[in-house]
């Protein structure tokens, strides 16, 4: 082999000389360091976001109130609320002592400036429409505020055009979190700059396509008794944390075995036993709220036959397709309810049975022709396209001519949203309550095409659904939902999958749960005292 | 020389002009809303409108195309619709990560390869030439990105020697730097090489059957001087086109290698962009790779007649 030139001899000098360089500091600062999948959008709340830029900030910002441990509305901000009118005043009371990142104190004032800029066409917030008049909201529920008062520095009233019953949800939906935020997070001109907040951390700098770090707030003042949810006591062990990106899941296994990084959030369900197995790795799991289903569109010539629905599902066996594609780490749900949630009780888990005989006893009794059957998937969610592929499988058993178109994430959506699919593989981002899940399910389809059960039963039962504060009668009518999407088949749920975490061995008190948002509070390594 | 190159550059204005709107019609025929990937499943229609009324998506495409068209002769690149960012400034600063490894490895192939191929041609068929080019064939065969895992569990998890995850830039802290670049440039090298190593000993093995060559070895010089001085500069025309072809690509972005090694570079830059329909990224980053082609290209024919006098401009 030709001898290395001497040109190359410093070069290798220095690589083995940085290679064994240790640098102090980062020693003594506590570090913690979560892999991304993918870059945040922004650094401003609701405005240009997904799952991961949700992750980040809510170590930065907070609202009035945000989803406890068991997916009940906390207090956060707010030490309590009342509700007045049947639902249409709303009245919190803020928390003394509280204190943004520049030192300033949280008053009534910076509630409703923040409140005002999101409702302000101007700001691009995403959530605006479920507050303002005329937008319609997702589903003709809107919780329009007309206006925002405040009687005293530690008292907010909001009055709504009418009663909602989901105002709560709202002000606490983890996607476009209202949070509170102090004047100095804009520039005089209204220009976003960063985020002033009240979390644990602030936002130190962020690198787009390399990280987002962020320092711990030394005057944050930790409140309540324990880790609850997005709520409770958020103890801020960790000096700084660093979100890193890598879009490799291999090159995350690595940078974790390796002990480069601390936390990988989500990892494959096929790495489990990986890095079960692993000497400096442990999973840790939760059940999710995010729902894989099989979309139908009703409107399609062949499936506008519930018989060809009902026919699909006896031959769509989930459990067969949770052991397969999720290596059981899966809970097998065909109702808009999660498994993990307290509303779902054994009625929401009836469902046809897998029976290929039966499929083609209603195939046969439709009509059916061997006419070709077309499922979208995407490869960008691996689960989406396993799934596409077993049901696939699972249909020609059943005597159907399916296939499966497979494209890109971006074409696959914008045909979600413009029903312009015969089936899809999805999966529903996980809803707090199942009430905002049903609201994106039901409604007209010549309204909004993106709605996937247009039966008028299924809108009246939900509009009294919307329209009760009583949690059992609301549980009702859920059981009442389901079996109604029993009868009519618009959608075949597969199952609620489980979410695991993998981190080093030395991290203490990190605990996924089902609404998959990262929470780095209450964490720290063995080796800190 | 000078009219040539003055010529060269002229022309690459209606080339960019061109590209750009292949790339701008191309990129719209993609079935795909940049406005539901930014938003994702859970935002109403309401929302999805104002998003695209917000990012001028809901005007005619002839307007939407003289407006980037106008903004793009005033250097403005538009903004990132998924992040925001002015795309030129995102750009630059991808490139610059890309340019650090693809040079780095670039420039330490050509000083691997020049001399193995001389050698190689020099010895050939002997037991060093066969053990060179089955090196070499293995090199070009192994896919970079695999490498670049092995190159990871090597000596980023089993010798903990280098970092696995993240990314310094050597302007920042040459020493950290290093580390960063090493494994990345170490991936993309081993490629290069082997290609650059069979070109440069098969010009060379053409080149060492001339005449000329024969009547230097007869007049008695010494056989190093033989392939420096006669040999070298001949054989390197075609291998200095390969690097030029090689060197164009890579800048555009050796994607793979970026997103197995994370680092922010244009390559992970433009594809992630095409996943999330982000028009101006993808338009304002395939008009800088075509622009990087067409430099090579034309460096490349600049210098290629000063190996090559036959060859004028």
């Amino acid at each position: 082999m030709a001898p290395v030139p001497r040109a190359l001899a410093p070069l290798v000098l220095a690589v083995v000389v940085a290679a064994t360089v240790t640098t102090a500091a980062d020693a003594a600062e506590r570090v913690l360091r979560i892999a991304l999948n993918t870059d945040i959008r922004g650094t401003n709340p609701g405005v240009n976001r997904d799952a991961n830029t949700d992750a980040v900030l809510h170590h930065v910002v907070e609202s009035l109130v945000a989803y406890g441990e068991d997916l009940e509305i906390e207090p956060v901000l707010a030490s309590a609320w009342e509700v007045r009118d049947a639902g249409r005043t709303w009245v919190f009371t803020l928390r003394e002592g509280l204190l943004f990142h520049n030192g300033r104190p949280v008053t009534s004032r910076e509630v409703r400036w923040s409140f005002e800029r999101y409702l302000d066409p101007a700001t691009r917030w995403q959530c605006r429409s479920w507050f303002v008049a005329g937008e319609g909201a997702d589903d003709g529920s809107p919780s329009v505020i007309e206006a925002i008062e405040t009687p005293d520095e530690r008292t907010v009233i909001f009055r709504l055009a009418e009663p909602s019953t989901l105002f709560l949800d709202r002000l606490a939906n983890v996607q476009c979190v209202p949070a509170v935020l102090h004047p100095e997070s804009v520039a005089a001109d209204g220009r976003w700059l960063a985020p002033v907040g009240t979390g644990p951390w602030r936002l130190a700098e962020w690198r787009p396509g390399e990280y987002a770090d962020l320092v711990r707030f030394e005057e944050y003042r930790p409140r309540g008794d324990g880790v609850d949810g997005l709520a409770g006591r958020k103890e801020a062990h960790a000096h700084r944390l660093r979100f890193l990106v890598s879009p490799d899941p291999a090159a995350t296994k690595a940078a974790l075995l390796a002990g480069h990084i601390d936390i990988f959030h989500s990892i494959p369900m096929t790495a489990i036993e990986d890095f079960r197995n692993a000497a400096t790795t442990v999973v840790v799991q939760s059940p999710t709220l995010s729902w894989s289903a099989l979309l139908l569109q009703t409107r399609d010539p062949l499936l506008s036959d519930v018989r060809i629905r009902r026919a699909i599902a006896h031959a769509v066996d989930r459990r067969m397709i949770v052991d397969f594609n999720t290596n059981g780490y899966a809970s097998v749900n065909s109702s808009a309810v999660p498994v993990s949630a307290s509303a779902h009780t054994a009625v929401h888990d009836e469902w046809y049975a897998p029976d290929v005989e039966a499929a083609r006893e209603l195939l046969r009794q439709a009509g059916y022709d061997g006419e070709p059957v077309r499922i979208q998937a995407n490869r960008k969610y691996d689960n989406m396209y396993a799934n596409a592929v077993v049901i696939q499988a699972m249909l020609h058993a059943a005597g159907m001519n399916a296939h499966i178109d497979v494209m890109d994430w971006a074409a696959q959506l914008a045909n979600y949203y413009s029903g312009n699919f015969q089936l899809s593989s999805f999966s529903f981002t996980a809803q707090a309550t199942p009430l905002l899940r049903y609201l994106k399910l039901i409604g007209n389809k010549d309204e909004r095409p993106v709605y996937l059960w247009e039966q008028p039963e299924a809108q009246a039962l939900l509009s009294r659904a919307i329209a009760t504060f009583d949690g059992d009668e609301k549980r009702r009518l859920y059981e009442e939902l389901h079996l109604l999407m029993k009868d009519h088949v618009p959608i075949i749920g597969l199952y609620n999958a489980n979410y695991a975490a993998a981190v080093g061995r030395d991290i203490e008190g990190y605990t996924p749960w089902p609404l998959m948002i990262p929470r780095l509070w209450g964490v720290r390594k063995a080796s800190w005292d | 020389m000078l009219t040539y190159t003055f010529k060269r550059l002229l022309m690459t204005v209606p080339t960019l002009v061109i590209v750009a709107m292949l790339v701008f019609a191309l990129m719209r025929l993609v079935p795909g809303d940049p406005a539901a990937v930014m938003v994702g499943d859970l935002a109403d229609p309401h929302v999805l409108e104002e998003v695209r009324r917000n990012l001028a998506l809901d005007e005619p495409l002839l307007v939407q195309f003289g407006t980037w068209l106008g903004n793009l002769a005033k250097g403005d690149l538009g903004h990132s619709i998924m992040t925001g960012e002015p795309v030129l400034e995102a750009m630059l600063r991808r490139f610059g990560v890309t340019a650090q490894v693809v040079l780095f490895s670039i420039v330490l192939a050509v000083l691997v390869a020049i001399p193995a191929g001389l050698l190689a041609a020099w010895r050939q068929n002997t037991r060093l030439d066969l053990a060179m080019m089955f090196a070499v064939i293995l090199c070009v065969s192994v896919p970079s990105f695999w490498m670049g895992i092995l190159l990871i569990l090597l000596f980023g998890v089993q010798l903990g020697w280098l970092p696995t995850i993240g990314y310094v830039s050597i302007t920042e802290d040459f020493a950290a730097g290093i580390r960063y670049l090493a494994l990345p440039v170490l991936a993309l090298l081993l490629g290069e090489m082997a290609s650059l190593t069979r070109m440069m000993r098969s010009s060379t093995l053409e080149v060492l059957r001339l005449e000329y060559i024969t009547h230097a070895r007869a007049k008695g010089l010494p056989e190093h001087l033989v392939l420096l001085r006669h040999a070298l500069p001949n054989a390197f025309a075609p291998v200095l086109t390969l690097l030029g072809l090689m060197l164009g690509s890579l800048l555009g972005g050796a994607v793979v290698i970026e997103t197995v090694f994370t680092l922010p570079g244009l390559g992970r830059f433009l594809v992630d962009g095409i996943y999330a329909r982000d028009y101006p990224v993808v338009q304002g980053t395939l008009l800088l790779v075509a622009g990087l082609y067409v430099l090579a290209n034309l460096v490349v024919d600049v210098l290629y007649p000063l190996f090559d006098p036959r060859v004028r401009l």
